[in-house]
Parts: structure tokens; sequence; C-alpha cells
């Protein structure tokens, strides 16, 4: 297993970062660099739309590495996340071959590689591009604790065994990152591998670069004024989702397609939907909270 | 990696678990391995580093650098430009023996003499360390009866669908039974036998109480909560006093005594009263997204509250329309002549669905909820 180093400093995570517009907090810079020199699964966690997933992303764009993404789900198993046979190319080609090979043969021809069906994990491990691949598995959370049981293996020795094929080793360590929104706690064997970082909402100062970053047509004052409004919806204990860098973006992105420069109640009004995305949310604000927001 | 920077990172990782943080050997190397790739002079990479190596969510974070606070006490051990050629970083546990100190000084003579660092074990303050104590252990017999009330617990406030699936008008076809009644007929099929998942799973979310006033029930408050987690693994639990902080993965740690010790060391005492409310508003405010309507919200306190009432009102309400439940577990419900009325019980008595005390949860009493 050999890895190509893409970083070997935390400037270097940090500027790789920036070029793909990502704003990083140095603790998560840190992380990242670590769990790239020491090839070691990087475990992500905090609120929704707070940058998690673009994380990797922005790593993949700025490395040239394959995004290979496996998003959990309840029910997610080793046939969706590892691999699969093909089984109707395989009965193909027992009724096309049945009558000219021998049973030993046809057996040995549908059980090669040329059968297996690579999912993600697998696709990862058996990545020969000359960059680091970066494998996302993107709310792990989501997925049953038994799945967590299948990451151990694969995350750990970075290799999984076809019982038909025999065990599949990673080419070159690929990047791993593994998000999770905390909804349930994960086991502590799968959290014992990882390295770790939690992403929080950022504060203004750091909302408004983000903003100037990613629609440099919103220009300072509008984009603070834009971040101010949020960061005051994100402090009513009120709200059951509280919005995230995503949702300011959207919001933003709105406002300036509208052709909007300032923030007035008939704009807020016509426009919160980007932000606030919970319909008892969206009546509260508007109906109790509108005036003192604007404010 | 400098040999007196190795020990060092030994010493810290031993003052973490003094202070009730688990650390295996692997994640000890793990730190060590990231020491050798980061620049060791820098008090921030180096914190940042042990944050990312040691830490395992939001609480562990805050924990870990708290300590690391304590424990490279002060900024001038990360000296500025670096040292770290010449072997003398000044890198040393805040516990470290006298006669280790000593034969520093000897060894070089450019060494800053420092001042030891008292680190009061068993006190809290905002900035000394929690250490505490273990929590005592029940008996295991005592233990077996509240897990077995636990269980009894969850069966009756269970709200997810388990593995084993009961009979049903309107649920999926069950073609097993249904042939197994063909068969009473002489194979004709008459009816078609519905099942459906049995309700038997529950999600609990703790919350807490360790302020002085629960200290002599926390041996069973410590078995009720661990039993819970026991019987539902969808639970979570957080414990407060001065702050809110969450404790499932040390509280769920394979083995009661050992799960005891490790909470007990890690959580903050505070003496007297708590305050609630706010508690109730920091966890609304952290983890509120997190509760559904298939979540049963337990508040384990005696309701002795420092702060406003009407917080303590308002927050329960607040998470009363996420959550499915609230159940308020107080210790003198069984004591003759109990009434809810201490000042945040009170308050909070229209918000409260269940209200138990911890001798519900024993199998040799019956699941009685007090009248509200």
């Amino acid at each position: 297993m050999t890895g190509t180093e893409p970083w070997t400093s935390t400037e270097d995570v940090e500027r790789l970062l920036a070029s793909q517009q990502y704003i990083a907090e140095p603790s998560l810079v840190m992380a990242i660099y670590l769990s790239g020199r020491l090839g070691k699964p990087l475990l992500v966690e905090g609120e929704p739309g707070c940058g998690k997933t673009e994380i990797a992303k922005a790593l993949a764009a700025g490395t040239g590495g394959e995004l290979i993404r496996l998003q959990c789900f309840e029910g997610l198993d080793a046939r969706s996340a590892l691999y699969e046979w093909d089984y109707a190319r395989q009965l193909l080609t027992i009724r096309l071959h049945e009558a000219s090979e021998t049973p030993q043969a046809l057996e040995r021809e549908v059980f090669s590689e040329r059968f297996l069906l690579k999912r993600p994990l697998l696709r990862a491990l058996g990545s020969d591009s000359p960059h680091r691949p970066i494998l996302l598995i993107d709310e792990v959370d989501r997925a049953d604790e038994e799945f967590e049981g299948l990451l151990l293996e694969v995350l750990s020795e970075y290799q999984v065994t076809v019982p038909e094929l025999g065990t599949i080793r990673a080419k070159q360590v690929p990047f791993v990152l593994i998000t999770s929104n905390r909804t349930r706690d994960l086991s502590d064997a799968l959290k014992r591998r990882c390295l770790y970082a939690y992403v929080d909402y950022p504060d203004l100062e750091k909302e408004v670069a983000i903003l100037e970053r990613r629609l440099p047509d919103l220009g300072d004052p509008f984009a603070r004024t834009i971040a101010s409004f949020v960061q005051r919806v994100r402090q009513d204990p009120e709200l059951s989702k509280r919005p995230g860098v995503a949702e300011t973006l959207d919001w933003a992105a709105a406002l300036l397609a509208l052709d909007r420069t300032e923030l007035n109640a008939e704009t807020v009004l016509a426009t919160l939907g980007f932000l606030v995305k919970d319909a008892q949310d969206l009546r509260y604000l508007r109906e109790q909270r509108l005036t003192a927001l604007l404010e | 990696m400098a040999g007196r920077l190795r020990e060092g990172l030994g010493g810290f990782c031993r003052f973490l678990r003094q202070r009730g943080y688990p650390v295996g050997i692997g994640v000890e190397l793990d730190l060590g391995e990231a020491a050798d790739a980061i620049r060791l002079w820098d008090r921030e990479e180096l914190r940042r580093a042990c944050g990312a190596t040691l830490a395992r969510s939001p609480e562990d974070l805050r924990f870990v650098n708290e300590s690391f606070d304590l424990y490279w006490t002060s900024a001038d051990r990360f000296p500025n430009p670096p040292r770290l050629e010449s072997d003398t970083l000044a890198l040393a546990p805040a516990r470290r023996p006298r006669e280790s100190s000593g034969q520093k000084r000897r060894e070089g003579s450019q060494e800053v003499e420092r001042p030891p660092v008292a680190i009061p074990l068993g006190t809290y303050s905002a900035t000394a360390p929690s250490s505490g104590h273990s929590v005592e252990p029940l008996s295991p017999r005592e233990l077996r009866a509240l897990r077995h009330g636990a269980r009894r617990f969850r069966r009756r406030l269970a709200t997810l669908p388990g593995r084993r699936r009961a009979r049903s008008r309107d649920g999926s076809i069950d073609l097993r039974d249904t042939v197994r009644q063909s068969l009473r007929h002489g194979g004709e099929w008459v009816e078609l036998r519905r099942e459906r998942p049995r309700i038997s799973r529950a999600e609990f979310v703790l919350l807490w109480d360790v302020s002085g006033s629960m200290r002599e029930h926390e041996s069973r408050f410590f078995a009720l909560v661990h039993s819970l987690l026991a019987v539902s693994r969808r639970s979570r639990v957080f414990v407060f006093s001065t702050h809110l902080e969450e404790v499932t993965s040390l509280a769920r740690r394979s083995g009661y005594r050992r799960a005891a010790a490790t909470v007990g060391y890690r959580i903050d005492r505070a003496d007297g009263g708590t305050r609630i409310g706010h508690a109730l508003a920091e966890f609304s405010e952290k983890y509120g997204a997190t509760l559904g309507p298939t979540s049963t919200f337990i508040l384990l306190s005696d309701g002795w509250d420092l702060g406003e009432a009407d917080l303590v009102r308002d927050e329960l309400e607040h998470i009363g329309h996420r959550a499915g439940r609230i159940v308020w577990v107080t210790p003198y419900t069984r004591r003759p002549g109990f009434e809810p009325s201490v000042g945040a019980l009170r308050a909070a008595r229209q918000q409260i669905d269940i209200l138990l005390g911890p001798e519900d949860f024993e199998s040799r009493w019956p699941l009685r909820p007090f009248p509200l």
C-alpha cells in the first residue's frame, strides 16, 4: 500500500482548502493534516449544513483525487456498500456456456472480478489513480449499528475479504472522511479508529468571510447584514432546526438573484424559506420574530 | 521526537486517565505519531493535535483542551523560537515527582525552574480538574432488580418497532402463518394472516442532575442510568450541575463497576443546588433537534433549583413539543406525605407526563406513577 502525500504541513492543507473556497478552523485543518499523515480515517461531527460534506469535495478538487461517496441510510448493508455479484450477467453467462465449458471452469468464470459489482468501499480500495482517492462515508449515524461493524475491518486494515476471490488489499490508502450529524452515538470501536473533528456553526466574522468567498458579488456590507441576521436567527432557542451555512449561502444566492442589496421586511418575508426549512419555524419567525430580527 | 517530550505526552495521557477520561494504548500511540508529524514547539499545534487524536465528541474536545491547559500549565513551556533540536523543550508533567525535577536541574543548566503545579483532585472549579471519585456501586442483587425494572419500563414506554413480529389486522402478509392456518382447513386458504413488528424498543434521553443535593442518591441514580442504557441502545445520557455534558459512551462502558468509576471521576459535582432551567435550555440549544416523537425525555432530579422556576417550566414545555413524553424521576415519591411542591418540580408539574421514583424501577415494586 502506498499513499502519495498531497500535503506536508498544516499550511498546505489550509491553502488547499482555501483554493476551493473552503474556510476551515485551525482545529479542523490539523485533523485533516494528521488524518493524511497517519493514514487514519477522520470522523467529522457537527450540525447539519455546516460544511462537513464540503470538506471531502474541497479535498478531492484540491488534490485531484477521485471523490467516492457512500451515502448512509437505515438498512445499508454490505451489498450496497462493499460489493455484489452481478447475478443477471452470471446467469446469462452460465446459459451461454453451459454446453461448452465444464462446471468447474464455468464457476471460476462467473466468480471472477469481471462479475463483481464494486460498491463505494471496494472502489476506494481498488483505485489505482495517481492521486489518493477521497472516500466520503456521509451521515454514518443514519446507518444501523451493524454497519459500523462492517466498517471496522475496512477502515482498520484497508482490506476486504470476498470469499470467492480472496482478500483485496488497498493499492493506496484512501483519505477517509466519515461525517455524522450526532443523531445517535457511534460505537466506541469505530470512534477509536478515527481522528476527530467537530464543525460548529461559524461565528459572525467567519460567516461573512464564507459569504464573501463564495458569493463575491454580495459585497462586504450586505454580506455582513445577511450574516448578522442569520446569527440572530440561529440564537433563537425556539427554533427546532437552526439554519446552517448551506442555508445561509442558499439565501444569499437567492437575494443576489433578486438583485436585493438590503434586508427589509418584504424581502425577508418573500425569501425566508431559503433560510428556514421547517414550516413551524417559518411561521414562528414570520409572525413573532421578524421585527426584532430586523432591528 | 525528543525523549522528554514523549515522556511528557505519556504523562498527559496518564493525567487524563486520572481524571476519568479513557485513553487506550492505541490512542496514545496515535498521539505519539501525531507529535512526530507536527511542530512540537508550537503550543497551539500540539493542543489541536491532542484534540484530534484524543477526543471523540465535542464534550471530549472541551475536556481534553481544558486538561491540556491544566497539564501544560503555562505558555513559557512552549518557547519560541523552537528549541527542539537541543532536546531542552520543557514539557514535564504537572504532577512530576520531586526527584525528577532535581535530576533535570543537574542535566541541563539552561533549564528554567518552574513552580510545581498542585492539582486539587476531588473538587471542581472553572480552573481545576474535577477528578472526583468513583460512584459507589450497588450490590449485584440491587443492580439485577433495577435492570429488571428498566426492562419493564422500556416495554411500557416503547415507541419503536423491534425485531419480533406480532399478529395484526392490517400489517404485511404472514405467509408462514397463513399456510399453517390453511392446513387446518384441508389446505384451503381461508384467511390471509397478517403481522407487523411489535413495538418493543424505546429511545430514552436522560438528563441526570449531579448537584450536591442529589449526592446521597448518586449510586442508585447511576445504577438506574446504566440499566436504562443497557436495555435501550438508542439512548443518550447527559449530566448537569455547573454545565451540561454528555456521558453516554462513558456510562455505557462494559462492566457496571468500571462505568461507575469512569463516570464518577468525570462528572462535576457542584455543591448545593443547580440551575435546572439553564441546563434544560443548554440541552435544547445543543441537542434539542435530536428529540423526536419516539423519544422519551427523562429528567433525574430532586427539583432543588437555584434558578428561575419559570424557565424550567418553559424549557420543559419546549422539550415537550419535540419529545413524545416527559418523565421526571425524583428520589422522594415514596416518602410519606410527598407532594411535588419543590420549586422547579412544582413549576413544571403541568409539563410532566409521568412522575416516578427510583423505586418504580425496582422489580420488587410495581411501576406506580405518582398522580399529577
